[in-house]
Order: C-alpha cells, then structure tokens, then sequence
C-alpha cells in the first residue's frame, strides 16, 4: 500500500482515536496526496498574499514573489477570502449502524470526513462552521478561519453523539434560516427520512442560493443485504422490528435501495447540488480526492 | 325417451398400504419451514422504513411463490408415497351386484403339498426357508393386499387333493393357521386330479348365494417337472381349463435349479431268506444335480443296527448304485434301512425295506394220485440238492388227508390236480390262503371246465377256465422277464424256459384286475399266474395235459419233463413267498391292512414312525369277515403293527417308502396363456387383473406426474431466483 493510502483505510483509522488524531492523520494523508485545493473562490480582483501550504494549486503561486524572496506566496483574491462553509453531520441512531463487514459506523465516517473537511477549509484561511443534527439541530459553531476552530469541531463531535430520531427536513430549513448569505453546505447523512420532505428540503436550500454537496453515507450491508436465513430485523429510531426471509426479498430490496439513490442523486442534479454516495467500506482515498476532484472541476 | 346408461363402480385400494406412510415425508418441507423460522436471528437495521416498504409491496408476490413451491414440493412427495403404495382401481360392470359387498373377492389358495415342497430346509442359497414356508408367507402376503370385505378358501393339492377350508370365510388368519398345521405327506400330488378337483370345488361355491361373485385363484408351487407334467400331458389340460374358468395367478416357489441326491430305491434278491443265508440289498441313487457327486455315502442298518456304509461316485444326471451283504441273526421280519447324508430335500435320503428270514419252508404237496406228479415232489425238494437254493421241508399228503390236517403248520400248499378237490377240501385251502398261506394250483388230466364252474374257484384263483386248447407246441411268452418267476431265466437261453413243451393249455376268461401273468403263452393267455386272495397267494400253472398222455405212468404233463421246470417251480415258491411281503413293503398312500380270522369286531394297533401309537377296530368286510385298515401312511418311515391274526403281541413291520422322482426334478415351465399370469417371489403385486392393469396405469401417471412436477418446481425455483438475485 502506498504510504500516504494507508491514512485512508478504515481499517487503520478505526484503530486510531481519539478523533483529533484520526482526523489529524487523514489530512496528513490527504494533503500529501493532494496537489491543489479544490475548496476555493472565484474573482479577478487580488486582495492580498498568502504562503504556500502543501496542498495548494501550483498555478497559483506567485513566481515573482518567490524569485524575489526566495518564498511561496499564493496570489489571493477578493471572492476566494471569502468562502463560509459549514459541514452538517446527522447524528441520528440510523448512523450509528455499523455492519458486519465494516470498521468504521456511519457516523464514524462523517466525523472523519467533517473533521478532514474542516482542517482543509481552515487551513486555507477559510471560514468553516459545524451543525450537528438529530431530530433538530444540536449543536452550530459558526464558521471561524481561527486554527483553534479544529479543536471545537473535535470537541463537538465527540460530545454531542445522542441516539434518536431523525428530521432533516426541519434541520436544513433551521439550518437555511440561520445563514445570512449563500454558503456551501457539505451535508452528511444517511439521507434515511421521508423522501419527499428531504426533497423538499434540498429545494429550499437551493432556493436560498446555498451551494450544497450532499455526501450520502451508507453502509455495506445496507445496500447488498447480505442475509440468508430468516432473520428479525429490529428497527432504529424506534421503529417497530419485523421478520423476514431476507433471500426472498434480497433483490427487491437492492433494487429499492438503488432506486432511492438514484431519486437522491436525481434531486441533487435538479437544484445543481453535488451529490456523492459514500460506502463505509470504501478507503477516503479514493472518496475524498474523488469528491475534491469534482468540485474542482465545478 | 330412457337411456340406459351402464353404471361403472370403482374399487379403488393399494396393494402396499403400509407404503402410504411416505406421504408422511410430505410434512418435511412444512416442518422445514417452521423450523428455519425457528431458527431466525436478529439484527439492528437502519434502513428499516425502506425493508418495510419492499415488503409490503413483496408480501402478495412472496406469498403466492412461497405458498406455490411449498405446494409443488409437497405434491411432488405425496405423489411419490402413492406411486410406492401401488394404487389399484377396479371397475365393476353393471352386471356386478352394485349393493356393498359386491366388492368382496373370494381368494381361493390352492397351495402344492407335494413332499419337494418341503425342500430348501438345509439350503443356505434358500435362506433356511423350504418351500413350503415361503408358501405360506407367499399367503400370507396376498391376504394382506386383500380387501376388508374379500373371502377366503383353501384347497391343497395332494393325493388326494383336499379343501382344508372349503366353506369360504372372511377369517383370514384361519388360512395361515390351517398351513401352518399342515404336515407334508411324502408323496407327490396328482396333479391332474387335484386341477379337477378344484374346479368342482369352485363348481360347487359358485352355487352358494352368499358366496362372493368374484372369484381369484392363487396356486402355489414349485412346479416340479414330474409333478406337473401329467397335468399338461392331457389333452385337455387341467390346468389351462381352470385358467379359461377363473383368473388364475401363479406364484412359484423355489429356485429354478435345485439340487438334489435322492434314494431312490432299495430292493433285496430275495424277500425270504433262510437263517444263515445272506441278504444282499442294493441301493440306487440318482444325482440330479448339474455336477458329479464324488463319494457319495450310502450308510445300512439292520433293525435300527447301523452295519455299514459304502461310497460311491455319481455322474451328473445318472443313477448309481451300491450292494450290501446283510446276515440276519434271528429269524422273523427284519428292518433294513439305507440313508445318504442330509441334503436339501431329507424325505428323499432314506428307504427301508422288511425281508423275512425263516428256518426252513415248510411246504404241503397234495398229490391227488401216488407218484403221478414225482416231477413236482422232486422240484419242490430240490431245495436240499442245488447249492444256494432253498431248503425245503416237503410232507406229502392225499387230497382225502388234507381234510384232517392242520394247514397253519406249512407255509405253501401244492396241489397237482384241481380236479380231485372237492368242495370242503377247496373251502378248507380257502381258508387256509385267506390267512396268509400260499398256494399253487396245477390243472391235472381230472380238471374239467364244467367242474370248475359248478365251484366259485375264481374268488380264489382271480379267474373262471373256459376249455382246454387246441393241441399243438405252444410257445412260450417270458413277457420281458419282468415277473420275479421268469426273471432266472433271462440272459440264460439254454436253461430251458423258452423251449419247455407245452402242447395243450387251459383258456381263462374273467380276469379279475388283480390277476397276474408271470408268464405267457406266444398268441394265446397265460401260462403261469397269481392272484391275492385275502392275506394269501394263489400261482396257477395252465398247462394241460396232453390228450395223448392218459396213461397211469404218464407224466403230470410234459411240462414237467423239462429242465426248466425244477427252476420255475423253485422260483414260483420263492415269489409267492415274497409276494406276501409285498404287502409289507409299500408306497407312501397305500392302505396297511389285513383280514383277521375273528368273526366279531376286534382290535389292532398300529405305531408310527415317530413312535406315536394308533388304536384301529377291525372293519366288517361284508362277507363275515373282519379286517383292519389304516390309511394314513402319507408319511414314509417303518410302522409296526399288532393285530390277531399276525400272531398276537408280536409286531410285524411295514415298511413305507415315498415314490421318488426319476425324471424332471427342476421345475417346470408353464403354458404361456394370457390367463395364467405368473407372480415372481414378490409378494407385493396388486390383488386382481383389472386391478393389476389398473394398478400399472395408475402407477406410471403418479410417476409422471412427479417427473413433471419435479421439473416445474425446478424451473419456478429458478425464475424466481432470478426475481430474487
């Protein structure tokens, strides 16, 4: 394995706590992998210098600076100082669910990708802010470029985990009244409420002029449901349990699941949000560059 | 308008009931559902709301393919638990009685009770199981496939046949208990009769209202080769026209080739031996077996005393024999037994055999005029001059004196002329021969045929005369030498026999059935007889005289001028002497019996083989007389027996042999008729033809059916696998 791939395996990182360090390790890995930031504005007109930090686009260092100084400097410009991000992570029970073949619980994963996320923003001199979430929102650190805002990030992570029902439709139009201005919001959640309200919900942040990147965090199991004798399936966020044959309903339910990822994904497109599906399983090298590398592009 | 539509009643059934319990494997696809639901186990699910939904909107689906392959599967098992029952269905014509009952059957078995039904005792390729005990579990096995209603008969093939069970009943045990207690006779059945008698049987039930309509016949045997081939030598066979009457299926029993060693005869020189004399007996053994047979012992025993045994190889298919020399130390009856090991079939290993053994013989010449027959007195003497001949005690007496005398003290009386015998004198030797003395009769120059007549003479000599001959050289007639008097002569040409003058001879009429020929005359009657009268024998010599020979110095005939005639009359002492143990030595079936001098019912008894003692009271037989009879000598062994006139506590015995097979021991192949359907040793086949059709039929659709459900099945598991995957 590569040295810097070993930051993204959820086997390593599973191994590593507490979160800070978990965290820590895979920006590690993941800026060392990287050779620009995707995460950046757009303008014409320069503010102001900055230096170079590993990570950042080569095209846009300051050559005559350099030659002059014999240092990095990034040209900065006035939009690009101004990027406000906040990372919403649902701390529902449903993600809490970790199955069998996986290292890392849903929620797991979303801490990880929101404490990367969050070093990344601020490193860059970004403001980034968290909203964690259940049936409501628990917790908002407003967005802050202060290098100790990584601290209150792992801080609220670790502390607000609580274990109940899920509301995003009433989280994101908490979350769209609070917001000033537009902001990217880089939602993770297993997406597991009433499809209708979440579209609906989605559609008020994009009518609020909000940027949104919804990483969809989904476990292994949930999609290949890899049961084959009868089995009870007892329901989180109490919900009732039920029995069944799970090799009777297999193909069916793999359909379902693909069918309501592909409705998210369709939702997504239709308000120009970013849409991503994140397998628990799955090393954050590929996820994470692949997700940078998109919105690079956009 | 009425139409007439024939009604068709259905009897339906299985011929292996017990087999239905597989359908109880039926229940192992529902006992596999309850217990995987028993064995369920649980999980945390997030995505709870959308497994819901998937089955809300599966369950119809689900449920209508889970219920569908539950179906096929058990369908298929308990079409396969039919199939193996072996479903029947009758159908019952408008004809049949359609009230209840008319289902009922009437199961005649006609089970062989010939003595080869009693082989494979010893036989470890027959599972120590005879014959007769797969027969009755042969039964057995038909009364379990029959039907609840159905009735049963039993008829055993035998000499003579018998209906154990004859009346029909539905207590179906009383058929395996009536087998069970059935004896083998050691003898073999008369097949063609017993085909008969069961036809009359039959005859005779279908006249009984309460009988079943339905009738089916089951014969068990072995179908020995010589059993059963009288039965299809007939012209019409027996066995054919019972099939043509009733439907008829054949259960043969025993393996197809069976080995065998049988004794199959014992036969001594002589009947009569003087003390000191030896007795020489010879056994002859036929191997039936497909191979040779190397020393094979032939152990003797003399009065239960084992004396010796001899070995004796035997080529496949052939007969052997082996000669013992016996000396009997006391005089009376002696017992000889000979045996050959044990093989599959015992009844066949032993014979025996009761010769007599005497002091001397002590015989009465009643010579009607001095010297005039001095031929006859020297060939009865002649005993004392030939070497190995007999010794012979000879008083002469004159017809007058025979009157005074006591006749029990001689053994055989001669007479020389029947003419000189009057009526007292005749009705003396009357009596004499009835008891058990012999007697031969010599037809002199007083003999006259209208003398005769006015006599009941036949009642003693088996015959009336009719005249005397036309003169001229007749012939003699040895009939194949096959009498024991002419037997001495054979392969001896020059002795005389063939050549003896005999110019004149008496003409006979009214044979009775009993009379025998010992030797004849070329174109014309007999020369020499003997008939059984009473307990007694009576020989006969029919020469006559010549009428040219009328001299007082003429010989008796010139019959008795030749050299053969001192060996024919030794040989006809020697036969009537063994003529009486003709009756101690017999065949299984053949009555044992004789008269008694009492005239007022007295009492005999007869000890059998195994030692067991039977109680007999004589039977008036019609005349005055008195005789005793027991009849129950199906099985072979030596019986003793004690009646009055055999010379009170003493006990003569009888020896009773079976009759053996000489020919065709293997089992024999019979008719291929569409009426005789043939069951192999299964014993599971359905009870009746058109159930055994319909059986067949019902059979092949259940197993098709199972093959396409099988199919079926595989393919909907498939598709829905598919749905599933």
């Amino acid at each position: 394995m590569n040295k810097s791939l070993k930051y993204f395996d959820p086997e390593t990182l599973a191994s590593i706590r507490p979160l800070g360090l978990r965290a820590k390790t895979l920006v590690e890995g993941l800026v060392s992998g990287l050779h620009r930031s995707p995460l950046r504005g757009h303008s014409a007109e320069f503010a102001q210098h900055r230096e170079y930090v590993p990570g950042d686009d080569l095209r846009q260092v300051d050559w005559k600076v350099y030659a002059r100084s014999d240092r990095y400097y990034l040209k900065q410009y006035e939009d690009e100082t101004n990027l406000l991000c906040y990372i919403l992570v649902d701390q529902s029970e449903s993600m809490h669910y970790r199955g069998k073949n996986s290292h890392l619980s849903k929620l797991e994963y979303a801490q990880l990708i929101a404490c990367a996320l969050g070093h990344l923003i601020v490193s860059q001199q970004d403001q980034a802010g968290l909203v964690t979430y259940t049936s409501q929102i628990e917790h908002w650190l407003p967005a802050s470029n202060s290098p100790a805002q990584l601290d209150d990030f792992v801080q609220i992570l670790e502390t607000s985990a609580t274990q109940t029902k899920t509301n995003l439709t009433q989280v994101l139009s908490d979350t769209a009244g609070r917001l000033q201005k537009p902001t990217l919001l880089i939602l993770l959640s297993d997406m597991l409420d009433e499809f209708e309200s979440v579209s609906q919900a989605l559609k008020l942040l994009a009518h609020a002029r909000h940027d949104l990147v919804l990483l969809h965090i989904f476990d292994p199991d949930e999609l290949d449901f890899p049961f084959d004798q009868t089995t009870q399936f007892d329901g989180l966020e109490n919900l009732p349990s039920l029995t069944t044959d799970p090799l009777l309903i297999a193909g069916a339910y793999r359909k379902a699941m693909k069918q309501f990822h592909r409705d998210l994904e369709r939702v997504c497109r239709q308000q120009n949000s970013d849409y991503f599906s994140l397998r628990t399983s799955e090393s954050l090298a590929q996820q994470l560059p692949h997700i940078l590398a998109s919105r690079a592009r956009s | 308008m009425t139409m007439l539509v024939p009604r068709v009643f259905l009897a339906a059934g299985f011929a292996s009931l017990w087999m239905l319990a597989w359908i109880a494997a039926a229940g192992i696809p529902i006992a596999i559902h309850f217990f995987l639901r028993r064995q369920q186990t649980k999980v945390s699910w997030a995505t709870i709301e959308l497994l819901r939904k998937v089955i809300e909107q599966e369950s119809k689906r689900l449920r209508f393919e889970q219920w569908l392959l539950l179906l096929i599967r058990t369908l298929i098992l308990v079409l396969f638990g039919l199939a193996l029952a072996r479903p029947y269905l009758e159908a019952l014509s408008s004809k049949s009685d359609p009230v209840a009952g008319t289902l009922a059957k009437l199961w005649v078995f006609v089970v062989d009770t010939s003595y080869t039904m009693a082989y494979g005792k010893n036989n470890s390729d027959e599972a120590d199981e005879s014959r007769w005990q797969q027969a009755i579990e042969k039964t057995k096995a038909r009364i379990e496939e029959s039907g609840p209603n159905d009735n049963f008969m039993l008829i055993t093939l035998g000499k003579p046949s018998a209906a154990p069970i004859r009346k029909p009943t539905r207590e179906s045990e009383r058929i395996i208990t009536e087998l069970k207690r059935q004896q083998l006779p050691h003898q073999r059945a008369d097949i063609p009769s017993g085909l008969t008698y069961v036809s009359s049987i039959l005859e005779q039930t279908k006249q009984n209202p309460a009988a079943p309509k339905k009738i089916e016949v089951v014969l068990l045997s072995d179908f020995v080769g010589a059993t059963w081939q009288p039965a299809f030598e007939q012209n019409e066979n027996a066995l054919v026209q019972l099939a043509s009457k009733y439907p008829l299926k054949v259960i043969p029993l025993g393996n197809s080739r069976p080995t065998n060693l049988v004794l199959q005869d014992l036969q001594a020189e002589s009947s009569h031996h003087l003390l000191g004399e030896e007795i020489r007996v010879t056994a002859t053994i036929f191997n039936f077996n497909s191979r040779p047979e190397s020393n094979v012992e032939v152990s003797i025993s003399l009065n239960d005393q084992h004396i010796t045994s001899e070995q004796l190889d035997i080529p496949a298919q052939s007969l052997g024999s082996v000669s013992f020399q016996l000396k009997a130390e006391d005089a009376g009856f002696n017992r000889i037994t000979a045996s050959l090991p044990q093989d599959n079939l015992t009844v066949d290993n032993q014979r025996h055999l009761v010769v007599e053994v005497r002091d001397n013989r002590r015989i009465l010449f009643v010579e009607s005029k001095k010297d005039e027959t001095r031929m006859i007195r020297l060939a009865l003497s002649a005993g004392d001059l030939l070497e190995g001949a007999t010794r012979a005690d000879v008083t002469i007496l004159s017809p007058i004196d025979l009157l005074a005398s006591n006749l029990t003290e001689w053994e055989v009386i001669v007479c020389n002329d029947l003419g000189y015998l009057d009526r007292p004198v005749f009705a003396q030797l009357q009596s004499f021969v009835e008891r058990g003395g012999n007697l031969v009769i010599g037809l002199g120059p007083a003999t006259t045929s209208a003398m005769w007549n006015s006599m009941d003479y036949e009642t003693l000599l088996g015959f009336q005369l009719v005249q005397a001959s036309a003169e001229k050289l007749w012939n003699i007639d040895p009939l194949e030498y096959q009498s024991s008097i002419a037997k001495p002569f054979q392969g001896f040409p020059d002795s005389g026999l063939l050549t003896t003058p005999i110019f004149r001879h008496w003409l006979i009429q009214n044979e009775h059935p009993g009379l025998r020929r010992d030797i004849g005359l070329v174109d014309s009657g007999p020369l020499v007889t003997r008939f059984q009268s009473g307990n007694g024998w009576v020989a006969c010599l029919l020469s006559a005289p010549s009428t040219n020979d009328s001299s007082a110095e003429s010989p008796w005939n010139a019959m008795a001028t030749w050299p053969s005639f001192v060996p024919l009359m030794q040989g006809l002492m020697q036969s009537l002497l063994d003529s009486q143990l003709e009756d101690q030595n017999l065949a299984c079936g053949d009555v044992l019996g004789g008269q008694v001098s009492s005239t007022t019912p007295s009492t005999a008894e007869v000890i059998l083989p195994n030692g067991e003692s039977k109680q007999l009271t004589t039977e008036s037989l019609g005349d005055g007389g008195y005789g005793w009879f027991f009849y129950q000598t199906q099985t072979s062994g030596m019986y003793q027996v004690k009646a009055e006139h055999m010379g009170g506590d003493r006990l003569v015995p009888y020896s009773i042999n079976l009759e053996p097979i000489t020919s065709r021991f293997a089992s024999i192949s019979l008719p291929k008729l569409p009426s005789i359907q043939p069951i192999e040793s299964s014993a599971n086949q359905p009870p009746g033809e058109p159930a055994m059709k319909a059986s067949n039929h019902l059979i092949q659709g259940l197993l098709i059916a199972v093959l396409v459900l099988l199919l079926v099945e595989s393919c909907i598991a498939w598709y829905f696998g598919q749905k599933i995957g």
